[in-house]
């Protein structure tokens, strides 16, 4: 990596987290019906995910590594990030009730969420630095939370629009993401 | 588009009356486009036919080929409104349907963009995108977040490419005996990052034919000379506003002018070889004057404009996609709504305290994207890497 820069923008369009990575599917399709749920669980992710992937990328470099057993980095990832879950579920709860009714099931789902271990695990096998990993990781959250907006902002306009039966709902968002996806693939060169 | 005319009094709106409304627009719209249709005619079959390359059915060929991307969308939304729509029971309900959503547009527009020698099911196949699942399923007519034509378009290009390049990618019979075409459209040429006259504009006979369109290309998107007619037509009839196309061909102009002016070359032909290439006219009257997916209000079409013509540098000088205007407009039609939104604010408040944030918002993001784009296609980008780089505290 010659530029943080370049890393910066590869994480946050080129490599999109949901459009050319294809993780996190389940919040992109779930909280995506209104503008508000769909920042405050961007949010969310982003800060699960910058947290999870610090702490994941000291334990993989001081711990794993040097106990020589690597092998435990999937079970070590997933423990770490569901703590941090409960964690970030309990300060929502306490500090901001509306937007921890709105999230719903969607908030302990990050726990489950593949976008949070599979960052934590592109930012390992991608030899990033301390440093990259926090670039690198808030930008891809940065990226996830643009996509969830437009996404979002789309399907509050097309509640409006007489959409045929069969395609309301989730057929015809599955349709807007994959014409999301096909426009973002434009973008590889760019970088 | 009943949008004043609830409630009892008569709220008379003059696009209900005769002569006016969405009807007359449409006609007007394809009457604009019959100078481009006969353009990619003559360019691709009657000056093939007469330097004697093609016999006469093949002449016919280009005319052949737009007329199916109309007819062909017409008849899928047919078959698409049959099998949705339980209401439709007579011929006649039928054709009321098919009236009022004008399926014959995209097809034309896609097939104006293609290159000539595209396989016809490939054709179909685009008309299919932009009419069923670009427009139809989106709720028709006016629901469309994409517009029709190039979302087929962008379709296409991701999916059958590999197609269009088998069946002879952009040159026509004529073409293809020409050298120095090279097999490839001018932007192509540009795509190697090579700026100067002699590989960019002597191959295709001066300035003279990149503006007159008689150069590689899509069928009818070459030529500036007769967009500039269409332009006319359709402003003298109000279809759209004269200001739109204009404010985009001359900011891109003068972002061209930079860009060139950054690798060296401050002449004049770099910006006008930039406008006269790629489509960039016919995306100008024909796609960003679309009513239904770019922001209504004046202030917004600006900031659409602004935004457009600095991704299309990004695309283009950048990211080496030489129809990168396509790519830029599809992707600003995500955004039209919010910018409608968002100046329709500036514009209310005066331009005043509370519209403070979202003039930051908007203008931010275009400093930010309009510097990288074009510090990054002038190459200049690498003299400012060391002022902020910090790759030495990692």
């Amino acid at each position: 990596m010659d530029s943080i820069i370049a890393l910066a923008f590869t994480a946050f369009i080129a490599e999109n987290i949901i459009l050319s990575q294809f993780l996190g599917i389940c919040p992109f399709l779930g909280v995506s019906t209104k503008r508000s749920n769909a920042l405050g669980m961007g949010f969310a992710v982003l800060f699960v995910m910058l947290i999870s992937s610090m702490v994941t990328y000291a334990l993989y470099t001081y711990v794993l590594e040097a106990l020589d057993i690597v092998y435990m980095r999937t079970i070590v990832f997933i423990i770490v990030i569901a703590s941090l879950v409960q964690m970030v579920e309990t300060f929502i709860k306490k500090v901001s009730p509306a937007l921890y009714k709105a999230l719903g099931i969607y908030l302990p789902l990050i726990t489950t969420n593949c976008a949070v271990l599979g960052v934590a695990i592109l930012n390992i096998t991608k030899e990033h630095s301390f440093g990259e990993t926090v670039v690198y990781t808030t930008f891809i959250g940065l990226g996830f939370i643009f996509v969830m907006y437009i996404f979002s902002m789309i399907r509050e306009r097309i509640d409006k629009a007489p959409v045929p039966k069969a395609f309301q709902g989730i057929p015809i968002a599955l349709i807007v993401a994959s014409i999301l996806a096909i426009i973002f693939a434009r973008f590889g060169g760019i970088v | 588009m009943a949008r004043f005319s609830g409630g009892k009094a008569p709220f008379l709106r003059i696009s209900d009356t005769k002569g006016h409304g969405t009807n007359v627009l449409m006609r007007d719209f394809i009457i604009g486009l019959l100078p481009v249709i006969l353009f990619a005619w003559y360019k691709n079959g009657i000056l093939v036919y007469s330097q004697g390359n093609i016999n006469f059915f093949e002449m016919l060929y280009p005319l052949f080929f737009i007329i199916v991307g109309g007819l062909g969308s017409v008849l899928m939304e047919a078959i698409f409104f049959l099998v949705i729509d339980k209401e439709i029971k007579t011929p006649k309900q039928l054709m009321e349907k098919l009236s009022t959503s004008y399926a014959a547009i995209p097809g034309l527009i896609l097939a104006l963009m293609l290159p000539v020698y595209t396989p016809i099911w490939v054709l179909l196949f685009g008309c299919f995108i932009a009419n069923i699942v670009g427009k139809s399923l989106f709720g028709g007519f006016g629901h469309n977040i994409w517009n029709p034509a190039l979302l087929g378009y962008a379709v296409i290009k991701v999916t059958l490419m590999g197609v269009i390049n088998a069946a002879g990618s952009y040159l026509n019979v004529s073409e293809v005996l020409v050298d120095s075409y090279a097999g490839a459209t001018p932007l192509a040429m540009l795509a190697k990052n090579i700026i100067s006259y002699d590989a960019l504009v002597t191959p295709y006979g001066g300035l003279w034919n990149l503006f007159a369109g008689f150069h590689p290309g899509g069928l009818g998107e070459t030529s500036f000379l007769v967009m500039i007619i269409s332009y006319i037509w359709l402003s003298a009839r109000k279809v759209i506003r004269w200001q739109t196309p204009l404010l985009f061909v001359s900011v891109f102009f003068g972002l061209s002018w930079v860009v060139g002016a950054l690798n060296g070359v401050t002449d004049i032909w770099f910006p006008l070889y930039s406008i006269f290439t790629g489509g960039i006219m016919f995306g100008a009257v024909f796609m960003i004057t679309e009513p239904v997916t770019t922001p209504r209000n004046p202030l917004g079409k600006t900031i659409f404009i602004l935004f457009l013509a600095v991704l299309t540098i990004l695309f283009r000088y950048v990211g080496n996609l030489p129809e990168g205007f396509g790519t830029a407009i599809i992707l600003m039609n995500i955004f039209a709504l919010p910018i409608d939104k968002f100046s329709a604010i500036i514009k209310a408040n005066r331009w005043d305290k509370v519209a403070y944030k979202y003039i930051a918002i908007i203008f931010g993001i275009l400093i930010v994207l309009g510097l990288y784009a074009v510090l990054k296609a002038g190459n200049s980008y690498n003299l400012f890497i060391p002022l902020i780089q910090i790759g030495g505290a990692f």
